[in-house]
This record gives C-alpha cells, structure tokens and sequence, in this order.
C-alpha cells in the first residue's frame, strides 16, 4: 500500500481546521462508526480500559458532547471559546496493508481563548486512519497532552 | 480575570455571633484567615486523607501528596505499616522528595545526603567525624534528635489518614457514628485496586468545593446533563446527614424507581433511538453493597470528598494553594473482586465525571466565578438560606442546611 505523505499530512490539516472552525458536525464525520477519540489521563497509557482518561468517546459520547457545545446552558463553555492548531512532525509510523490502515504520529500546539485567557495545549498525537478512496476515516485519533497528568484546567475542547 | 491582581478584603468585619447562613467575602480571600485556618485545621487536630494503602502495595512503596501547603510523604515499612511522613529534611528544610511515586529502601536529601530510613530516622550524615580531624559534628550530635517529622497516622478499611496534631481524637471519633457507617459502606474491608488519577488546578477557594458537595441545590441547575440523564431530580429520595459538630456530611440519593422512562423532555430524542442502551453512556449496575443508594457523596473536613455516583467510586482530595486557589486530585478506584466488565464501567463513568467529563468541568468554573465575585466588596456576604437557617439532617435535598453546618463548626474553631 503506498500511501503519499503529503496526502496524510492534507488530511491533517484539514482535520485541524475543522476543529478551529469549531465545524464540529463535519469534523466528527470524519471518523469510521466505530472511531474512537482518546485523550490519556497519564503519560504513555497504553489501555484506556483498565486506566482512566481525560476523554475517551465512541460516536455517541461525541454527540453528546458536540450538543453539549451547541448547549448555552452548559455554563463552562460560555464565553465562546476560540482557538487554533498547528500539526507537525508528520510521519507514517506503521502501515497494515490488509486492514487498509496506517499509523501516523505527529506533534500538536494548540491556544485556545475563552473569557480573557489563552491556554495553550501541546500534544503527542497518534492518528490511526483507514484509507477511503483518495482520502482517509479515523478509527482512533489519541492525544497525549504533554501535562496530562499535571494539575490542569478543564478539557472543553476537542484537540 | 486573575483573582490575585484584585484587592482582597482586609481584615475580617464584623460576622454577627451565632448567624451561619450569611458567609462573608473575607472568609474567602483574607490571607490571615486562610493562614489560620491551615494551622488550625490541616495542621491541628483534624485528620487529613494523604492516600489509599493500594497507592503503596509493597515495602518501600511512597506517594508524596500534601496536607494543607505541606508536602508529606506515604510511605509502607517492611512491616506492612503505613507512615506519614514530613517531606522536609531536618538539615536544611529541602523538599527532598521529588517524585510523585516511587519505591525507595531510604530517602536521602539531595543537598548534603542525609539519609533516613522509612520511619523518618536519620541514619547517617556525611562528614559527621569531619576530615583528618578538622570539622565535622560535635560529639554531642545525635542523629536520633534529628528525624523527619513524623505525622500521626490512622488507617481504616485502606483509606490513609494522617494529622501533624497529636492531640486528634481516633480517627472512628473524629468522623462519628452518623457519617462513619458511610465510609464504612464503600470501604468495607474489600482489596481496593487503584483506577488512575485526575488532577485539577481550581482558582478559588477551597472551602467552596466542599460547599458545592454539601449543596444538593446545584446538580439540576448546573448539570442539566445530570437531568437529562435522569442522574437527578428535585424530588428524588435524598437524605443529608452530618456529624455531631456539622463539619463532615453525606449526601445520599436513590434514583427513582421508573429509572430511564422517567427522565425528562430533553432525552426524548435518544430514547427514540435506544442510544441510552449504549453501554458507553450509562451503563449502570446496582451493585448489592450500596444497599439502596445510588449517590453517596461523603465530606471529610478538611481534605476529602468521597464519591459515589452509581457505579463510579473515586476520593477527590483538596490541597489548598493560597486563598485563591486549590489543587484537586482525584483518585478512581474499583475493587479486587470487580469484575473486567464492572471495572471497564467504572473507568467509563469517571471518564464521564471527571474533569474531562461533563460534570466536574461546570463546577470548577463555578467555583472560579464566585472567588472572583468575593473580591471586590468586604461588605459582601453569600446567602445559604435554602431550607431556612436552621442545622439539621433533612430527608431531602432542598436545602443548604449541611453548608450551614460547616460555618457553624468553622466559626467555633477559628473563633471568628
């Protein structure tokens, strides 16, 4: 299976700024059925089943949580949030040519802004993606915040 | 904004003798008061939770927490027994102690090496005989007079508690006969198994989470997902209970019978499409121990909230930074007996009201709001009036009487 780099890193990309455009209909429809996105609770946990996480959502934990966005009443994302992302570090780390899938990892800055403050976000993601005609599904998508085990402030967003 | 850039009420004004429902501004951001009551509360005859003993499985295993501001470290000797000890070195007061977690056969400070073994006694010093004769400690040196300052410890059913006090009563007086059979339910004897820890940073003050888990007011408010989820409802059986002083206090709630066909208009739609058999959503098994109860949500004063929301069980420690702000660290545990479906369900469900989840996120930044909102005017006062300004155990849970009962008891302490 050859599978173009730069085509991977396009689909990042786009990912991204889907997610900065808080577009987030579209980005969730960017997962397979099953997709999975998964954020750690502790540096280099490898099992989200047997450790907790910070965030680890099927389709319908996603759902809930893009309502809960839309959602004035949910009082800690008032004061519309905003914010960017920048990808890098793009390689294919594995390919698994009879499942159609390939691993890629890359590194994740992120600032987003609420109600007179910007926090910043840095991320070790693991992206494992199924190959869909000219362009990919995520099955998981796993960020590993750098301070994921820090005492930190809320996760209101999607990195 | 940040709270340390405003002014803060200076001394504490006038709180008139024998009111516990009108809590003044300064309780919340007067340095003197916050400094009291560390010396007076974490630091005097209270007992403080530093752990569970499944933190620290074998000899030689620590965890290094905080009691009020001051690191302490939860050691287990050869013999089993847990210690607690002051992470200060005798010498010259270093943090020696850096790791969260680890396994150590003595600690040893970094800036001169004075070692100690794990019941905080010095072992050794270098240069204690000085160098070819010259320096060196005074002969009358010893090293039994320069331990680690060791914390008074009480261990019930795994749970770790510890006081700087040797004045403290037993840790089964201290918490009472009301609250202690509710520690008691979840923490039976069973082999704890530690899930993971979640930890918040909170810019406000620490009583007030402590007050958000004696006020059964906010949940339908607040966590509309609670409502929607048909977790929570005004008039769902509820019981407030509190000991003899008013400092410590349960909450307890069981869900009405009707469970999931009684839940409100805003779930309409995912009940139509059967999502709420979605085991990743709420996946909720009575377990036979609760008795009844599907919420039990326990305040140990000062330092702890012990949760259970359904099937989810976790400590939420408090460590004070400041009066503007607390560290919140949160540790998630099942038991050894679980099976991996119950432990899965669980880890699901702590992932729900986590700090990530939809629940702890609105109150960490309600607790935000109002630190901000106490800064700007002495005269300020919250009104705890829910339910009148009586004290007393309700048998539901309109009411503010369990916030009221933690002034009346933190007015006799810091005789303020």
């Amino acid at each position: 299976m050859s599978v173009d780099l730069r085509k991977v890193e396009d689909f990042l990309v786009h990912e991204a700024r889907l997610l900065d455009a808080r577009d987030w209909a579209a980005w969730d429809a960017l997962f397979t059925p099953d997709g999975i996105y998964w954020m750690p609770a502790a540096p280099g946990q490898d099992d989200p089943l047997r450790h907790v996480s910070l965030i680890y959502e099927n389709a319908l934990l996603r759902e809930i949580r893009i309502r809960r966005f839309a959602d004035t009443s949910a009082f800690s994302l008032q004061g519309g949030p905003r914010g960017w992302r920048i990808v890098a570090n793009v390689r294919i780390d594995a390919r698994d040519a009879e499942a159609n899938t390939i691993t890629v990892s890359s590194r994740l800055m992120a600032a987003e802004y609420q109600r007179d403050r910007t926090t910043r976000f840095e991320g070790f993601v693991t992206h494992r993606l199924v190959t869909e005609g000219d362009s990919f599904r995520i099955a998981l998508k796993r960020v590993e915040l750098l301070d994921c085990d820090a005492m930190r402030g809320d996760i209101n967003l999607y990195l | 904004m940040n709270p340390a850039d405003t002014e803060s009420p200076t001394a504490p004004s006038s709180w008139p003798a024998g009111n516990f429902s009108r809590i003044p501004a300064w309780a919340y951001t007067d340095k003197d008061v916050y400094q009291k009551e560390l010396d007076r509360f974490f630091y005097g005859p209270h007992w403080s939770y530093v752990g569970l003993e499944a933190e620290i499985p074998e000899a030689g295993s620590f965890k290094r927490t905080k009691i009020g501001e001051r690191s302490v470290i939860m050691v287990r000797h050869r013999s089993g027994a847990v210690h607690v000890l002051e992470n200060r070195c005798a010498h010259r007061g270093m943090r020696f102690c850096q790791e969260r977690h680890g396994k150590a056969r003595s600690f040893t400070c970094p800036y001169h090496q004075w070692t100690y073994n794990l019941e905080g006694k010095l072992l050794g010093v270098p240069f204690r005989n000085g160098v070819k004769g010259k320096g060196g400690m005074d002969k009358d040196f010893q090293l039994e007079d320069h331990g680690l300052s060791k914390l008074k410890v009480a261990v019930r059913n795994g749970v770790v508690f510890a006081s700087f006090s040797e004045d403290v009563p037993s840790f089964e007086d201290y918490v009472g006969p009301t609250v202690l059979p509710w520690f008691d339910r979840t923490f039976d004897g069973r082999k704890l198994v530690l899930h993971g820890y979640s930890r918040q940073r909170i810019p406000g003050n620490w009583k007030l989470m402590l007050e958000n888990i004696k006020d059964p007011y906010h949940p339908g408010l607040l966590h509309t997902w609670f409502v929607t989820f048909g977790l929570w409802r005004a008039d769902q059986q509820s019981t407030l209970l509190m000991d003899d002083h008013g400092r410590h206090a349960c909450m307890i709630s069981q869900r009405n019978e009707g469970g999931k066909a009684d839940v409100t208009e805003g779930v309409t739609s995912f009940r139509e499409n059967m999502k709420l058999n979605d085991p990743s959503l709420l996946d909720i098994v009575p377990e036979p121990w609760w008795g009844g109860p599907t919420v039990c949500m326990i305040t140990l004063f000062p330092s702890v909230i012990l949760q259970q929301q359904v099937n989810c069980l976790s400590t939420r420690q408090i460590i004070p930074c400041g009066p503007d702000a607390f560290d919140f660290v949160w540790t998630h545990f099942g038991f050894e007996e679980d099976t991996p479906e119950m432990h899965e369900r669980r880890l699901r469900l702590a992932n729900l009201f986590g700090p990530g989840g939809f629940v702890s996120a609105d109150d960490g930044e309600v607790v935000e709001m109002s630190q901000d909102g106490f800064h700007h005017d002495p005269a300020f006062t919250t009104v705890c009036e829910l339910d009148g300004t009586k004290i007393g155990n309700t048998d539901h849970n309109v009411s503010e009487t369990l916030i009221r009962g933690m002034y009346r008891y933190w007015r006799e302490v810091m005789e303020l």
